[in-house]
């Protein structure tokens, strides 16, 4: 049929050649359904090489040949649409409707440049204002749980202000940094890492700032994931580049002016608490643990000359079973003798947030703004957790005369921080902060406070209220420690963001352009830290008072000059060069009182007893890069791409800090380009590209200098100045960027008219020469070094499927599916070196390790030790023996296969948006569960209790017990096992704290699996008819409830959140602590309106 | 026609003038050379020392080790040294006489940055030109001295340890495959001590400074203020602290008889502490928290109930009228004035309910936790005496073993009177001056006195208790290093029937050196656990 057609075409084509010696003039106009000039559409004549693009207005003049003819309007954005134009017609206005899929159509791609989508040798996924806000996330990383295959986002529990972590397609550094760069209007902004797994250094949570963006002003988020796509990044974009792109007045697709409003109010809830035992209490049975308990587990203090009984002090709870009859509780009041089960979430409370955001926006063909305002507020379940959050965003462009065009961005971002969340490191990974069953949160914050406001006292400590003090057994200082801390100790952050941007664009000619814009990302915040007096001043002086003051300033700049022309009439092609640098500043000062207040409660400086101490901190990073990319279209079917980076850093020995990355890329659509394309086809593209980026060490790490500082004069006339060399991290000046090279192959489909589609890439990344801190012994004089020593490999396979599942009777079911497998393998370590060593726990019990040949984050335990055939041993105590020079693999921390699963449905008025995401495989090592396991405190330690949980019956010291276990194995004798353990000794030592050296510890037992599918968003929404809206001055209207981290649908380990262990922006803090804040669930409703 | 050269001349003004703003922009913004360098090296830090800045560097980094500091009580001492020598009480818990990972890595990283911050000295010294050598030995022979105390004090704790291929990442320049150290056996680093430390003593008798020397040692040495003749005194006294440790080791025997009998007849070449005046110490002098200072103390030694007083010592000194009680130990709060110790061998939950009673004695917060000021010891004049009283009476004589023993008592009253009377607190309120008549009744008291002791053993055994006395948590090490040695300080402990069940003969090595100096680690492997002694360890 085709060739007939073509066979036809032709004399027609000659004949219109002929009759070419007559032409005429059309003027005409492209413009948008909401009557918007459409500039740059393309006009082009059929059977005929006539082509024009419509001007700034979306006039455009064109010669056509005499008679009637028809052309084709086209625009990136618009769907194409054909004019018949009649013989005697001189003037035509057209009229462009939006296309479906505008975004899937353009993508905004490195450095801010929009591209169509079929032109990507690369794989983006983008990801829609609509799905950012639908369930209200306080922050746009955490809106995209499943949303983009290959993205994995880790959410620090805690809250609004609790670090946010983004990887994507499995993790690029063996440890260093692995978060993605942010960049947000074509500019790069202040993101940062956080590390809240070391209580010691810090106890409470911190956040990064990427928490900071407002979704609700966010248009669409794009994400580079592979070495070409973000090549033009170079050294930044080893973990892959997020480009947010922010709302503007262009697309309002209205007249006048549009206001669109939305407020949202929530609850977060405590939730995916461990699974707590609800039978007994504290204490031990007799031949476990004697520690004054009588055989009933009590002991007894007398009150008032009478008798009453009480939990001994024990941090174990293999005690008394509950019978509800009266007991004396540690503050002294008598209860009965039963489970609390609110134990230990009424530590915490419920977080209330809301949020509010008016948007104004405007805009004609010479310019529009649109300007936005949000409150926000946020607590955290850590009581007295509170956000308060104000941002002002306007966006605007305008046109200087006919060839130049200048946007402008201004997002302003004021921040309140009341008591960001206290990390709960001392209640579970802490075996006396852990409450136990008959003990409650609420009590502790009732008795923290003394009457008179200072901090609570134990037994016979000085207080000006002794009786008040807590006396009786079985109290836990840790938590009331920690009930104190966050009751009595405030901390507030004030802080002041502003990210701002111009762009230029200057049109010179018809084929070149130039384009320059200029950033800042300036953040300004202020601390102030009190702690109340925690006893009077004739005790002594208690109290803190701190301030700092934190500056941050990224200035960044880039300028390209873009040329396009044709070769012959098939080919298109451009050729950019550009320059980019950037500057980051950052600074900070601190100053606290010592020695405590002098005055109580007066919270300055001048009260500080001794000379108040002080800190600061700043640093410097520079980088800057030429850039040159050449693009090629043949027949808008073939492309190709090429790019080149040559930058430069000042983290980088400067004799040697210039390096340059590469990239390749192709795309080919194949239904456009050949014939016989099956109709169910609508749309197939494959692509392939290769690209090299790198990594450089953060600022300072490489050079090796002397710390200096002075100690003030001691015996000689000036102050001694000292020196000490580096014997934490040991600087390494030859150190060389980590380098990433990475292939990947795609093919992009749509059927049936576009109502199903398909995504699906491949990748093959080598990361070289990585970055790592080698762990030293600290006898060879530093206790790291700074190495280039390892090679990494990241293969994977990504997937996404969508489609209009069902389309009829008002009904409608939207789904899309993402998958993502991800194969990490550690390809070399060091000459010689085959295993490198992230963190040993608890004194040899196990390690995180990365083997050669494995993937990262190997896990390792000691095994039982067996003899000769293979038999477990056991020990004269009954319990296993350990292998203590053995370690094996008992599970690896990376994800085989994480994903999504979105399912849309509307039904007239009604909308129900439900996104799960899922995870298999990868494990982590809860300790702090095992060690509750260890204390009697989960379901599991009632195993074997009694007959009826599968208990042994044996003596002991003339007493029968019914708690008895028996381990298969052999004695060191070599007979079979006979030694029956109490259940309580063996759940207590072999779930315990530490190595083989210090204990029968089990850590082997610690490492599960963590696979889940999580229910992870639920928006349920209203769309209320023009009429309704409309009696409201609106003319949309929409009232949705929501709920997030709601309920899952499976999940391997019981007695966590999937989420709980994230502690840091580095993937090794993720693997073991759980003690960070509890997780949480959210309900809330929503409502939107535009007018 | 000209009205369009106009439009045409102002067209190109607006865009020649637009483009230079962008162009501007760029230009502002652009990077130089420069920038990159500047920004290469924090600005907080330097590429060059010298000789004087890094021998303060060299004194400053165990001083929180020296000074009474929260880590070193809290987390190293409370949980192994002042409960094997029940030089404090403590609740009976699980595994209370395994060492934990924390502890033992603290003290031996603490000890190897500071031989890596001598290395560094070392090095500086090494690459400087003969002059500055010559004039400069001083600080590397000063160095030396204080590096040995705490080399000895690892060595008691853990048996051989790396020494000297130790601490050369930087000499090295950064190779960190040459630089994993291996393991000097305990009893080879002693002698390498004791060689260089008699070669020293003889070489600060010849030496001089320079007036330049001289004033920049008086400026950098915050130990000795830059007095020779208080290191020389340091260097013997050293000497016969180590002389003594090893003495019952049969290959240093005769050594010690020699070389502490050449030491004590010879003060004017080789002298000693003599008196609290020559106490060498750190001196605190300013208490603000940038300067040296004990003001970590008060944690390290209250949190936790680690003040606690142990049953044996307050016994010990209250039926012997000790004048220190009053000053070292104050009543519980609830006990009307009464000093009671608590009892080791009682339950658990006995202990715990004492403890919070309030019956119970503490530490001195005046003189000991709440003391700001309270010096850094290295070694001071009782220590010296009972040093000496024990090699008088192992070379028989016994009139100057007298001498030395009640000189060492008296020293020790005095040395905490005096630091006492230092202290800005009066938590524990003031006590009583000592008087010199109550030392002599302490001295006559029956298990005091030194004529009373019928029997050799008995003699050594008063001088054991005396050092337990005078060391108690202050200086935790050598007390416990002591009464491993001597066994002469009858304590009783409860058994841990959950790990090992007595207090340890040693410490284990640090979980690092397993794991990152496996290849030199597995030479002492076999030695690493609790019940190895330290080759002294005789008894």
């Amino acid at each position: 049929m085709r060739k007939l057609l073509r066979f036809l075409t032709v004399p027609l084509l000659l004949w219109g050649l002929l009759a070419n010696a007559q032409t005429r003039k059309v003027t005409g106009k492209v413009s948008s359904s909401d009557n918007k000039a459409v500039v740059s559409a393309t006009i082009s004549v059929k059977n005929s090489k006539a082509k024009t693009v419509s001007n700034e207005a979306g006039q455009f003049t064109i010669t056509v040949p005499t008679g009637a003819v028809t052309i084709e309007v086209s625009s990136i954005g618009y769907t194409s649409k054909q004019v018949t134009i009649g013989a005697s017609q001189t003037s035509v206005d057209v009229v462009l409707t939006a296309s479906q899929n505008e975004l899937s159509d353009v993508v905004v791609t490195a450095l801010g440049i929009s591209k169509e989508k079929k032109a990507l040798g690369y794989a983006t996924t983008t990801i829609k204002s609509e799905s950012l806000v639908q369930a209200a996330s306080p922050n746009f990383a955490t809106a995209l749980y499943g949303k983009a295959p290959g993205v994995t986002i880790g959410a620090t529990p805690g809250g609004a202000t609790s670090a946010v972590n983004i990887s994507i397609r499995g993790l690029s550094s063996i440890t260093g940094k692995t978060q993605p760069l942010i960049i947000m209007n074509g500019v790069p902004i202040r993101d940062g890492e956080a590390s809240n797994n070391n209580y010691w250094a810090d106890q409470r949570i911190r956040g990064n700032g990427l928490l900071d963006i407002n979704p609700e002003d966010i248009d669409n988020i794009s994400i580079l994931k592979g070495a070409s796509a973000a090549a033009l990044y170079g050294a930044e974009a080893v973990n892959g580049v997020v480009l947010i792109t922010t709302k503007s007045g262009a697309k309002t697709g209205k007249k006048g002016l549009g206001v669109d409003f939305s407020t949202s109010a929530s609850v977060d809830q405590v939730a995916y608490l461990p699974q707590y035992q609800n039978v007994r209490g504290a204490g031990a049975p007799l031949n476990v643990s004697n520690g004054g308990q009588d055989a009933a587990g009590f002991v007894y203090f007398t009150v008032g000359g009478q008798k009453m009984r009480a939990l001994p002090q024990y941090s174990i709870n293999y005690g008394a079973k509950f019978d509800g009859q009266p007991i004396m509780t540690w503050d002294g009041k008598v209860r009965p003798y039963s489970a609390q089960t609110n134990n230990y979430a009424g530590l915490f409370q419920d977080a209330h947030n809301n949020n509010t955001t008016i948007a104004l926006s405007n805009g004609n063909e010479n310019a529009n703004f649109r300007f936005s305002l949000t409150h926000s507020e946020n607590e955290g379940v850590s009581v007295g957790a509170k956000n308060k959050k104000n941002i002002a965003n306007l966006n605007t462009s305008f046109k200087i005369g006919k060839h130049f065009s200048t946007d402008i961005m201004v997002n302003l971002i004021n921040q309140q921080t009341h008591n960001r969340p206290y990390s709960v490191d001392r209640l579970l990974n802490n075996f006396t902060g852990m409450i136990g069953i008959f003990d409650n949160g609420q009590w502790y914050k009732d008795k923290v406070l003394t009457s008179l406001g200072y901090r609570y006292r134990n037994g016979s400590d000085q207080s000006l209220t002794p009786n008040e003090n807590i006396i009786y057994s079985n109290f836990r200082g840790d938590i009331a420690d920690y009930m104190y801390r966050v009751i009595a100790n405030t901390s507030d952050e004030n802080s002041n963001r502003l990210i701002s941007s111009v762009t230029n664009n200057w049109q010179i000619t018809n084929h070149l352009k130039f384009r320059s814009r200029i950033s800042t990302d300036f953040t300004n915040q202020t601390t102030e830290d009190k702690n109340r007096s925690e006893v009077p001043l004739i005790f002594g002086n208690s109290g803190y008072f701190g301030m700092s003051s934190y500056q941050s300033t990224i200035n960044y700049t880039d300028a390209l000059l873009t040329y396009n022309n044709k070769v012959g009439k098939d080919l298109d092609y451009n050729v950019t060069g550009g320059y980019t640098a950037s500057k980051e500043t950052s600074s900070s000062l601190s100053r606290g009182s010592d020695g405590g207040l002098s005055t109580e409660n007066l919270y300055d400086l001048a009260a500080s007893v001794n000379t108040p101490w002080s800190g600061s901190n700043r640093f410097s990073l520079v980088k800057d890069a030429f850039i040159g990319t050449a693009n090629a279209n043949y027949k808008n079917y073939l492309f190709a791409e090429a790019t080149v980076r040559r930058d430069r850093t000042s983290t980088m020995n400067p004799n040697n800090n210039t390096f340059i990355y590469p990239s390749v890329n192709t795309s080919f659509i194949f239904t456009e380009a050949m014939d016989n394309i099956p109709s169910w086809l609508s749309y197939g593209k494959l692509r392939a590209s290769w690209g090299v980026v790198g990594n450089y060490p953060s600022p300072y790490m490489a050079n090796v200098a002397y710390n200096q500082s002075t100690l003030g004069t001691i015996y000689g006339g000036q102050p001694v100045l000292y020196t000490q060399v580096p014997t934490g991290t040991f600087g390494n000046d030859g150190i060389r960027p980590e380098q990433k090279n990475e292939i990947e192959l795609g093919l992009e489909a749509r059927f049936l008219n576009n109502r199903f589609g398909l995504e699906f890439s491949y990748y093959n990344a080598q990361v070289k020469d990585q970055i790592l801190p080698l762990t030293l012994p600290s006898a060879s004089g530093a206790g790291s070094i700074l190495t280039n020593i390892g090679t990494l490999r990241n293969q994977g396979l990504e997937l996404a499927l969508n489609g209009t599942i069902i389309q009829q009777n008002g009904f409608k079911w939207e789904a899309t599916l993402n998958l993502a497998k991800n194969i990490n393998k550690v390809e070399a370590l060091a000459p010689g070196l085959t295993r490198l060593l992230h963190a040993d726990y608890d004194g040899n019990a196990a390690q995180l390790v990365s083997e050669v040949g494995q993937p990262m984050g190997d896990i390792l335990a000691h095994p039982v030790l067996t003899d000769a055939n293979g038999n477990m041993k056991v020990g004269s105590d009954g319990l296993y023996l350990l292998d203590a020079d053995k370690m094996v693999k008992y599970g690896n921390a990376m994800p085989k296969l994480t994903g999504g699963l979105i399912n849309g449905f509307t039904y007239k008025n009604f909308t129900l948006d439900a996104l799960i995401d899922f995870r298999y495989g990868g494990s982590v090592m809860p300790t702090g569960i095992n060690w509750m396991t260890s204390r009697g405190l989960t379901k599991q330690s009632l195993n074997y209790m009694d007959e009826a949980h599968g208990g042994l019956t044996y003596t002991s010291g003339g007493v029968t017990y019914h708690d008895g276990m028996l381990l298969p194995g052999v004695k060191a004798d070599g007979t079979k096992n006979d030694i029956v353990v109490s259940q309580a000794y063996y759940y207590w030592n072999v779930y315990n704290w530490g190595g083989p050296q210090y204990s029968s510890s089990r850590y082997s037992l610690y490492v599960q699996e963590n696979t889940y599918i999580k229910m992870r968003e639920i928006a349920i929404g209203y769309n209320f008819g023009t009429k309704i809206a409309s009696k409201l001055g609106a003319n949309k209207l929409r009232l949705s409830v929501f709920g997030r981290n709601l309920f899952y649908l499976y999940r391997t380990i019981k007695d966590i959140d999937s989420e709980q262990t994230t502690a840091g922006s580095r993937w090794y803090q993720n693997v073991s602590n759980v003690g960070t804040n509890p997780s949480s669930r959210t309900f809330g409703v929503m409502l939107r309106a535009s007018f | 026609m000209k009205h369009q050269n106009i439009i045409y001349k102002i067209n190109y003004m607006k865009n020649f003038l637009i483009m230079m703003t962008l162009s501007l922009m760029v230009v502002v913004t652009s990077c130089k050379k420069t920038d990159f360098a500047d920004s290469y090296a924090d600005p907080s830090k330097i590429s060059v020392s010298n000789i004087e800045k890094q021998y303060a560097g060299f004194l400053k980094a165990n001083s929180s080790y020296v000074l009474p500091d929260y880590w070193n009580y809290f987390v190293v001492l409370r949980t192994t040294t002042d409960r094997y020598t029940q030089a404090t009480g403590y609740t009976n818990v699980d595994k209370m006489y395994v060492p934990g990972d924390a502890g033992i890595g603290g003290n031996w990283d603490t000890y190897y940055n500071l031989l890596a911050q001598y290395r560094e000295l070392q090095k500086i010294y090494a690459a400087s030109s003969a002059t500055d050598q010559a004039a400069k030995k001083i600080f590397i022979t000063s160095a030396t001295i204080y590096l040995y105390d705490f080399t000895q004090k690892l060595v008691d704790l853990h048996g051989s340890i790396p020494f000297s291929a130790a601490g050369n990442l930087s000499t090295n320049g950064g190779d960190y495959l040459k630089s994993l150290p291996k393991y000097d056996d305990a009893a080879a680093v002693y002698t390498k001590m004791l060689d260089d430390l008699k070669s020293i003593a003889d070489e600060l008798s010849s030496t001089s400074l320079t007036a330049a020397t001289q004033t920049a040692f008086t400026n950098q040495d915050f130990v000795n203020g830059g007095n020779i003749s208080k290191w020389k005194i340091y260097c013997n006294s050293l000497r016969l602290r180590m002389l003594t440790r090893v003495s019952g080791a049969s290959a240093f025997t005769a050594r010690y008889t020699s070389e502490t009998a050449a030491i004590l007849s010879n003060p004017s070449a080789y002298p000693v502490v003599s008196s609290n005046t020559d106490n060498i110490e750190i001196t605190v002098k300013s208490v603000s928290s940038n300067g040296l200072n004990s003001s970590g103390f008060q944690s390290g030694l209250e949190d936790w109930n680690h003040n606690i007083a142990s049953k044996t010592m307050i016994d010990y000194m209250k039926t012997n009228t000790d004048p220190r009680l009053r000053i070292l130990f104050e009543p519980g709060t609830a006990a009307a004035g009464a000093f009671t110790g608590l009892d080791q061998l009682a339950a658990n939950s006995v202990q715990d309910a004492l403890i919070a009673g309030g019956t119970i004695s503490i530490y001195n917060r005046s003189t000991l936790s709440r003391n700001k000021f309270f010096p850094g010891v290295l070694i001071n004049a009782a220590e010296v005496s009972f040093l000496k009283a024990e090699s008088y009476l192992k070379a028989g004589n016994a009139t100057a073993a007298k001498a030395a023993y009640e000189a060492g008592v008296r020293q020790s009253a005095e040395f905490y009177f005096n630091t006492r009377s230092i202290s800005g607190d009066n938590t524990a309120g003031t006590p009583a001056a000592l008087t010199t008549a109550e030392v002599n009744t302490y001295l006559a008291q029956p298990a005091i006195s030194w004529d009373a002791a019928s029997t050799t053993a008995a003699k050594w055994t008063l001088i054991a208790y005396q050092k337990w006395v005078h060391f108690n948590v202050v200086q935790s090490l050598e007390n416990w290093a002591e009464t491993r040695r001597l066994k002469l300080v009858s304590l009783s402990f409860k058994a841990d029937p959950t790990a090992q069940s007595m207090p340890p003969a040693r410490w284990f090595y640090p979980s690092g050196e397993s794991v990152y100096n496996t290849a030199n680690y597995g030479a002492v492997k076999a030695t690493d656990n609790l019940t190895t002694k330290l080759f002294w360890d005789t008894k």
